[in-house]
């Protein structure tokens, strides 16, 4: 899953190692940028990483998930919370902000 | 003046909440020697029942986990228990209160304070839990996925039955929630199937866990340290000793 961003582009881990082994100046950014700690995410480029980690995770995801809320369903899929996510709901809100620690702990941005 | 020592549970199982409640009973179950521990496990787990256990056992903890909202808390089959600035939120009053149930931390668990509750501890947004992996439903208690947020939010149980400070459990509780992250991250459950799906329900759970009141409370009365009870043996010995010996001096 993508952990930075770059002028708008998104890299996982692999593609950043594939540049820095293939020795490109975009390779050198990139290892900068993790190794420092110095990327920083404008807030729609954390949002937008967070909602592309998500669609990945989501929609190759089996697990089953359950809340404890009296109101609405009691039970979700991966789907499900997908469309909670598009539709920029509660629900959706908190996968996204809980997305978006996460990003903040894999690259101890802040 | 609640009762120290003692632990009321409001385990419901019906509507899911059996995956949290069976890993309840299991704490529970740990330290049932040491503390007077109170269960309302299934059908007992409603209304009148709770109440009356409250009464007859006035405890200094009660323990809930249900379906919930901002000023509700609900028990089995989802029967309304507890709202905000009800008789029975009056009652809580004293007590150190955890609910694990989505959103009551946002009114519900203001208003305990504010009706007297020494501490209460719950959730501010949905708590999540997984039930299945690859498409199947387990059972509670089956396996780490389904058990993985619970072992996280009820070490605030452990903690206080251990005899921890509220603010103490507090800090044990976040830290528990890392400590799952770190099972399905870098441990033993990092090539699990759903393992990544563990890791954003902790986080989210992790976000929301809250605790209001006061951080210096104790669910445990002390018990008495070996030094204190070995100065009260000496001071028994010597006040025998000193009868002994005023009973056989000579007097005249």
């Amino acid at each position: 899953m993508p952990i930075i961003m770059l002028n708008g582009v998104a890299y996982t881990p692999r593609q950043i190692l594939e540049e820095v082994e293939r020795g490109t100046q975009l390779g050198a950014v990139l290892q900068r940028m993790v190794e420092t700690g110095a990327a920083s995410l404008s807030q729609s480029e954390e949002e937008e990483l967070a909602k592309m980690r998500l669609k990945q995770l989501l929609s190759r995801s089996s697990a089953i998930y359950a809340r404890l809320s009296d109101t609405g369903a009691e039970v979700y899929t991966p789907q499900q919370i997908l469309e909670e996510i598009e539709r920029g709901s509660p629900i959706g809100r908190q996968w996204i902000e809980a997305e978006k620690s996460i990003i903040r702990k894999l690259l101890m941005l802040r | 003046m609640p009762r120290m020592n003692t632990a009321v549970l409001i385990l419901p199982d019906q509507h899911y909440l059996g995956y949290g409640s069976c890993v309840m009973r299991r704490i529970a179950d740990q330290f049932r020697g040491r503390l007077n521990i109170i269960e309302l496990n299934g059908w007992d787990a409603v209304p009148d029942k709770i109440n009356a256990a409250i009464r007859q056992n006035d405890p200094a903890f009660v323990f809930g986990v249900g379906h919930g909202n901002v000023n509700i808390y609900t028990v089995e089959c989802r029967t309304p228990y507890m709202t905000v600035c009800s008789d029975t939120a009056r009652m809580m009053a004293g007590r150190v209160i955890h609910l694990n149930s989505c959103l009551t931390a946002q009114q519900l668990g203001r208003d305990l304070i504010a009706k007297g509750a020494t501490t209460y501890y719950g959730n501010y947004e949905e708590f999540w839990l997984i039930i299945g992996c690859n498409w199947r439903i387990y059972p509670p208690c089956s396996n780490k996925l389904v058990t993985t947020v619970f072992d996280a939010e009820y070490t605030v149980e452990k903690s206080l039955f251990s005899g921890r400070t509220t603010g103490q459990a507090q800090q044990d509780r976040l830290k528990a929630y890392d400590d799952e992250i770190n099972y399905w991250t870098s441990g033993p459950g990092a090539n699990q199937p759903c393992a990544a799906d563990a890791v954003r329900v902790l986080e989210i759970d992790k976000r929301i866990a809250v605790m209001y009141g006061s951080d210096s409370a104790r669910i445990t009365a002390a018990a008495p340290s070996m030094l204190a009870l070995l100065a009260g043996l000496a001071a028994a010995i010597g006040l025998g000793i000193g009868i002994a010996v005023g009973s056989t001096a000579p007097t005249g």
